[in-house]
């Protein structure tokens, strides 16, 4: 099947009569991209199901606010990226444990979940992601398992090259020495 | 979009898990998502109008639902002609109906099924001629008279 451009998208949107069809082909081409990032950041398919849905809901309410400066594709990656951090931030407020304490639920809930399959190295690296800020969790994830370009990424996250490749390479030597510590080898 | 990372933005165990990261999602979700979505956004904004389903006159559903109708017509249009037409539609016949009935040259009473016709509720003008009543009232004397009489009022 053929992709559908995104300017055919854009139009169908913001043409009465044709934003239905718009809508569902703007879902078909995006939302398993941007289901993933999203899972990556929320860990649990349930939440990243939540805010995958906001997603596109905002996305349609502000069609019309997308001007084409950037990207279909980075727009909605910068909502999807917000949407997940606004969720994590409400998380973090209704809970009140300290990083080990997090660190274990997470355990717990990667070990009990039913969409999970990882291998030992990846069930310990998630714990490792967990440990992150929530920003940089975001930029560890965009370029290790998305190889997304840095200026996409700038796009994305509104933050310059610099301190997007700074903030990478920290986040790697953090979960280098969690895996290591935390691995039988 | 994607680009190759750096050697020195691979972390040490990329070999061990090849950039996977091991979640997975239930059988269908994508696939089920667009029809949500749509629905989640006809409910809150009323923007896209519902789909009608259109069927064709002409498809294979579309016969066997006229053909229903037609014979749901029918049906309902015998019934109607067969309750003016018939004289003993008896389930749907009030009281009048039926004794303006009996008491028309189709039928034939005797007595004592005269005596049983529920005349008294129905408001009937009976034409019987006056000597008929004479006749009838030959036999009786005016002591049995003023019994009925008295008995009916």
């Amino acid at each position: 099947m053929q992709a559908i451009n995104d300017e055919d998208i854009l139009q169908w949107l913001k043409t009465p009569g044709s934003q239905e069809k718009g809508f569902r082909a703007l879902v078909a081409k995006y939302s398993e991209r941007l289901y993933w990032h999203i899972r990556k950041m929320v860990v649990d398919h349930e939440d990243a199901n939540d805010v995958l849905q906001n997603t596109f809901i905002k996305t349609y309410r502000g069609i019309g606010n997308f001007k084409g400066d950037s990207a279909l594709y980075t727009w909605l990656y910068r909502i999807a990226s917000n949407e997940g951090l606004t969720h994590l931030k409400k998380k973090q407020r209704k809970q009140t444990m300290d990083i080990d304490d997090e660190t274990l639920h997470l355990d717990n809930r990667l070990k009990s979940s039913t969409y999970f399959e990882g291998d030992q190295v990846q069930h310990v690296l998630q714990l490792a992601i967990a440990t992150l800020p929530e920003k940089q969790r975001v930029v560890f994830n965009l370029r290790y398992f998305e190889n997304m370009k840095y200026d996409d990424m700038s796009e994305v996250l509104e933050t310059s090259v610099g301190a997007l490749k700074a903030s990478y390479h920290h986040a790697k030597s953090k979960i280098e020495t969690f895996v290591k510590n935390n691995v039988q080898w | 979009m994607k680009e190759k990372l750096e050697k020195d933005e691979v972390p040490f165990f990329h070999d061990k898990i090849e950039g996977k990261h091991g979640f997975t999602v239930p059988d269908g979700y994508f696939e089920s998502l667009p029809d949500l979505l749509v629905e989640r956004l006809r409910d809150e904004l009323d923007i896209m109008p519902k789909k009608t389903k259109v069927v064709s006159l002409w498809s294979h559903t579309g016969l066997l639902r006229w053909a229903a109708v037609v014979a749901l017509l029918v049906v309902i249009g015998g019934f109607y002609l067969l309750q003016k037409t018939s004289p003993a539609s008896i389930a749907f016949a009030n009281n009048e109906t039926i004794v303006e009935y009996l008491l028309s040259d189709e039928v034939t009473l005797d007595e004592d099924d005269l005596a049983i016709l529920p005349i008294s509720d129905v408001d009937i003008e009976l034409d019987i001629p006056e000597e008929s009543i004479d006749a009838l009232l030959e036999d009786v004397n005016d002591g049995e008279l003023e019994g009925i009489l008295q008995e009916t009022l």
